[in-house]
């Protein structure tokens, strides 16, 4: 709201980091136009990287809402996201063994109710413990769920994954058949190179817009939690959990509410993914989805939502960043070993590490940026991007003109609470 | 009875498999009581242990001297390798650890970046193609199969190998200074740091015990299997995870189709033992995988 | 208020009685607050509590003092539920708490503090402060969203009763700091105030002076005094001698586990036995 009424006056409110941060957005959605309109990104495929970042923008919510909020160490996003995901397929798969064909407010249903049932199951015997428990836990149930996914074919459909997932806005009204209405729009911004808005294009943007609603929804959900009495109590968790029991606050029960919450908001990822890509596949469960999570959380900075969404945006740069090396492969990538190792003396000319060479696939090559991207936000910068700025209290009692109560001991109070 | 016989096979593999898993797990406990964090790296260091006798192995080559089947160079080489993955341990503690200001939670997942660069430095090195020592595959010990005990030569040396290793740092423990120190230490750090032990080197001692224990036990699992990039990753879930109930194998149809696993299934080793291929290796049933890399 | 009316009134009751002194069977209940029966743990081969006993009356500063690893602060985690007992019992106005969780305890309006002053990183003075009151229906998630006016009042009640608490403590420049930069005294302030908002019945306080310096510590006396006029009762731990014989009475003296004597200062002060536990027992 004030964005819009004063913009000057938001601006100046900004911190620095969220002032370059706001920079490198606009500076981005400025060269990805730029790109597009002259042909070189595809816009149908920048939707699609786009619905990828709000899927993981979700992803991190969820995490964020565990970890940032709570401080709870869960490895096994991918695994709700999965959850979410074939919970939707179950119920709208043309090839699903047990439903099918049905209205996808049923798989989104079903798919919630399943990944809060896996999270309370794996609470219940890990919050009331220290952290790691949780972690470790959470660690193997990511394998646990990726295996009864893939085995218990028989709801399943196993490894041949679930197909004929319909688009989510499928049996609704206007909503399903509107990319079909809309016209073909050919842009010409460079003579010769004509960018052309057809079916696909609106079909993923009416994608995106799902994915946006799905994060609106979430955002503002998770937002008002946070800036609660209740997000207090899970700020005090996260400190120190100690001191939250002794003031009288049953942090098992916050911690689990915590968990199912990010769970959900994990899960809703996983519906959108199901039909976004409209099949799915127990690969979908990779734990290395959880990892990408992780980065987004811990580069945005914990315990703020705003910082989740940036860092899921980010994560996907950085795992498709990889693929368009691959395309225009650099100097650096098409001889073996590369340079930069070499200069880092990994890799000497030594006879012990003559091996015929090879190309570098963008697995391994994600996953060192990963991981270097880990080792450096934990050194410079551990408390991410943009970390948490707001004090969590409720926005209405924060108003300069809070209400004047009479001016008397807190102990006086005890007594006449009723009047309050 | 099939009962006992079944549970004599299970027993025989169950104990090779966890004189590898105890390598791993003795480190990650020093670490975790010492360094004060869950080291989520730890499998990784198994795997920089196994990729690092291979490397060593294949410049000093195989000896005809062999003790139990394995060339007594194959020791040579895992004594290195065991030196080199202590080294890389603590290059890792001096350049990413040390430096950082987080908490132990910070540092575990601090510690989750170092094993995707190692594993990403290793598949980008080596290919995530699966590899092996050059060692003849034994058959199972014949005497012992009499009574339906199906283990190699090999199995025997890492058996006891491992126990060499857990006596002797038992014995460090318990009887030597360093030993002292280092329980002492776990026990309360401040404390330890306030009656003069120099906690900085106990740690550093912790990280090459650790480190070098991990990386020996890489190297018997990289001769126990074979060697894959995800090799100590999936070792450090073994360790983690619980029980589950395996049940009996049926066609796994995402085995053919997963690289990593395809990989294994292509270097599975040679079946020596008509009954070993059939029933599930113990790490099979531990992870709840119908055939994996273990088999 | 939205406050639930049973928890109300059971608060309420319990107050009118302590202050009525209303005659009856109910009338040794109501006097004491807090009675500790052999409690007894041990951690391996050291026995941290030894059949420790006493009763903290209502509306008294009860002292709890001891030489270093008499077992102090493990009492204080036995009543409070941070440690189960191996055995004895812990009761609360006559109800038997013992072993129950920390939270349920704290409830029930027993309110403790910890030797080394919690920080709460991320959050500031305020913010830390407003964790303190009890039954806040914006703790609970779905009043959020389905309650929310219920919320915001309370929620500035919540933030009034901070703002004042804070200038009785003189503290309130404090409130917009970040609670991790403030110095270990105006830490000590912080967390008695705090704990204040809990409205706690029994408000047990563990080393309220330890490092804090002696400006601010006549201050805290004063103001331990300014609520214990207002009807709380105190227990405490501290090892300034001074501190807890102005302030304290009676005062129990732990040694090896387990109490020694307990009297009034003045009887504390010339207890030979006293003298020796510390001597003998003080040297660690």
């Amino acid at each position: 709201m004030s964005t819009l009424t004063d913009p000057r006056g938001y601006w100046g409110d900004l911190t620095s980091e969220e002032r370059g941060v706001a920079g490198f957005l606009a500076a981005a959605v400025l060269v990805l136009l730029a790109l597009m309109l002259t042909g070189v990104l595809n816009p149908t495929y920048f939707l699609f990287l786009f619905g990828l970042g709000g899927m993981f923008g979700l992803m991190s919510l969820g995490l964020n809402a565990q970890w940032g909020y709570t401080g709870l160490i869960n490895f096994s996003v991918a695994a709700f996201f999965g959850l979410g995901a074939y919970g939707a397929a179950i119920m709208t798969a043309s090839n699903s063994p047990i439903a099918g064909d049905m209205n996808p407010i049923f798989g989104l249903v079903l798919g919630l109710i399943l990944s809060a049932i896996v999270a309370i199951a794996i609470g219940i015997p890990t919050l009331r413990l220290r952290a790691d428990y949780l972690a470790i836990a959470s660690l193997g149930l990511a394998e646990v769920v990726r295996l009864i996914i893939l085995n218990e074919g028989q709801w399943t459909a196993g490894s041949q994954g679930l197909r004929g997932i319909p688009r989510f806005f499928e049996g609704w009204p206007v909503l399903p058949t509107l990319p079909e209405a809309l016209p073909q729009v050919n842009i010409e911004m460079i003579p010769g190179r004509v960018v052309t808005l057809g079916l696909p294009f609106w079909r993923q943007l009416l994608n995106v817009t799902l994915v946006l609603t799905f994060m609106a929804g979430a955002y503002l959900v998770l937002r008002r939690a946070h800036r609660s009495p209740w997000g207090r109590v899970l700020r005090t968790i996260r400190a120190d959990e100690d001191l939250a029991k002794a003031l009288g606050k049953n942090t098992y029960f916050f911690k689990m509410q915590s968990f199912v919450l990010g769970c959900l908001v994990m899960a809703l990822a996983g519906v959108f993914f199901a039909h976004f890509q409209l099949f799915v596949n127990p690969g979908n469960l990779d734990p290395t989805t959880t990892f990408y999570v992780w980065v987004a959380v811990i580069l945005g900075g914990a315990g703020s939502n705003r910082g989740a969404l940036f860092g899921g945006f980010v994560v996907v740069a950085i795992r498709e960043g990889p693929q368009f090396i691959e395309q225009l492969p650099p100097a650096f990538l098409t001889e073996f070993p590369p340079g930069f190792l070499r200069d880092l003396g990994f890799i000497t000319d030594d006879v012990l590490f003559e091996l015929p060479s090879i190309a570098i696939s963008p697995g391994p090559l994600q996953l060192l940026l990963v991981g270097l991207l880990i080792i450096l936000i934990m050194r410079f910068r551990p408390q991410g991007v943009l970390p948490p700025q707001r004090e969590l209290i409720w926005p209405d009692a924060v108003d300069e003109d809070v209400r004047k109560r009479p001016d008397s001991g807190v102990r006086d109070q005890r007594g006449g609470d009723g009047d309050e | 009875m099939a009962v006992t016989e079944q549970f004599i096979r299970l027993a025989a593999d169950g104990v090779v498999y966890s004189s590898i898993i105890v390598l791993g797990s003795i480190g990650l406990s020093l670490i975790y009581s010492i360094a004060g964090f869950a080291n989520f790296a730890h499998g990784d260091t198994m795997t920089v242990g196994a990729y690092a006798t291979l490397v060593i192995f294949g410049v000093v080559g195989g000896t005809s001297m062999s003790v139990l089947g394995l060339p007594v160079s194959f020791f040579l080489a895992l004594l290195l390798g065991a030196a080199v993955t202590a080294v890389v341990a603590l290059l890792t503690e001096r350049l990413v650890y040390k430096p950082l200001d987080v908490g132990p939670i910070g540092l575990l997942i601090t510690s989750i970046g170092v094993a995707f660069v190692y594993r990403a430095l290793v598949q980008i090195r080596f290919s995530a193609d699966s590899r092996r020592y050059d060692i003849q595959a034994l058959r199972p010990i014949d005497w012992l199969l009499e009574y339906n005990i199906a283990v190699t030569e090999h199995e025997v040396a890492m058996v006891a190998s491992a126990i060499v290793l857990v006596v002797g740092l038992h014995l460090l423990l318990q009887h030597t200074d360093l030993g002292r120190k280092m329980r002492a230490t776990a026990d309360n750090p401040s404390l330890a740091r306030a009656s003069g032990i120099r906690v900085r080197r106990i740690e550093l001692w912790t990280w090459i015990i650790g480190a070098g224990l991990a990386g020996a036990g890489g190297a018997f699992l990289g001769l126990f299997n074979q060697l894959i990039p995800r090799m100590g990753f999936n070792l450090l879930l073994v360790i983690f995870v619980p029980h589950r109930d395996g049940r009996p194998t049926d066609a796994d149809p995402d085995v053919d189709r997963h690289p990593d696993r395809q990989r294994v299934r292509e270097g599975t080793r040679v079946p020596h033992h008509g009954r070993r291929v059939a029933r599930p290796a113990p790490g099979d049933r531990r992870r709840g995988r119908r055939r994996g890399w273990l088999t | 208020m939205s406050e639930s009316p049973t928890e109300g009134t059971a608060t309420d009751a319990s107050t009118e009685r302590a202050a009525e002194e209303t005659p009856g069977d109910d009338e040794e209940r109501s006097e004491i607050v807090l009675e500790v029966e052999n409690l007894r743990k041990e951690f391996g081969a050291l026995v941290a509590a030894d059949d420790a006993t006493f009763d903290v009356e209502r509306g008294t500063i009860t002292g709890l003092i001891g030489p270093n690893g008499a077992g102090k602060s493990t009492i204080f985690n036995l009543i409070s539920g941070f440690y189960e007992p191996d055995a004895g019992s812990v009761r609360l106005n006559g109800d038997d708490v013992t072993g129950i969780e920390p939270y349920k305890i704290a409830n029930r309006g027993l309110i403790r503090t910890f030797q080394t002053p919690r920080k709460l990183e991320g959050m500031t003075v305020r913010e830390a402060m407003l964790i303190g009151p009890q039954r806040q229906p914006g703790e609970s998630f779905h009043k959020l969203f389905t309650a929310p006016g219920a919320v915001g009042e309370r929620e500035r009640a919540n933030m009034a009763d901070v703002e004042r608490i804070l200038e009785e403590f003189e503290i309130d420049h404090l409130a917009r700091q970040p609670a991790t930069d403030i110095s270990g005294g105006q830490m000590k302030l912080v967390e008695l105030a705090r704990a204040m908002l809990a409205e706690p019945e029994i408000l047990l306080l563990d080393e309220p002076v330890a490092g804090v310096n002696p400006t601010l510590a006549n201050k805290l006396a004063d103001q331990i005094r300014r609520l214990h006029e207002q009807g709380t009762t105190f227990l405490l731990i501290e090892h300034d001698m001074s501190f807890i014989m102005s302030l304290a009475d009676p005062i129990v003296v732990l040694d090896q586990g387990s109490v020694l004597m307990e009297g009034t200062p003045e009887e504390v002060r010339t207890d030979e036995r006293v003298a020796d536990a510390y001597l003998g027992g003080g040297g660690v």
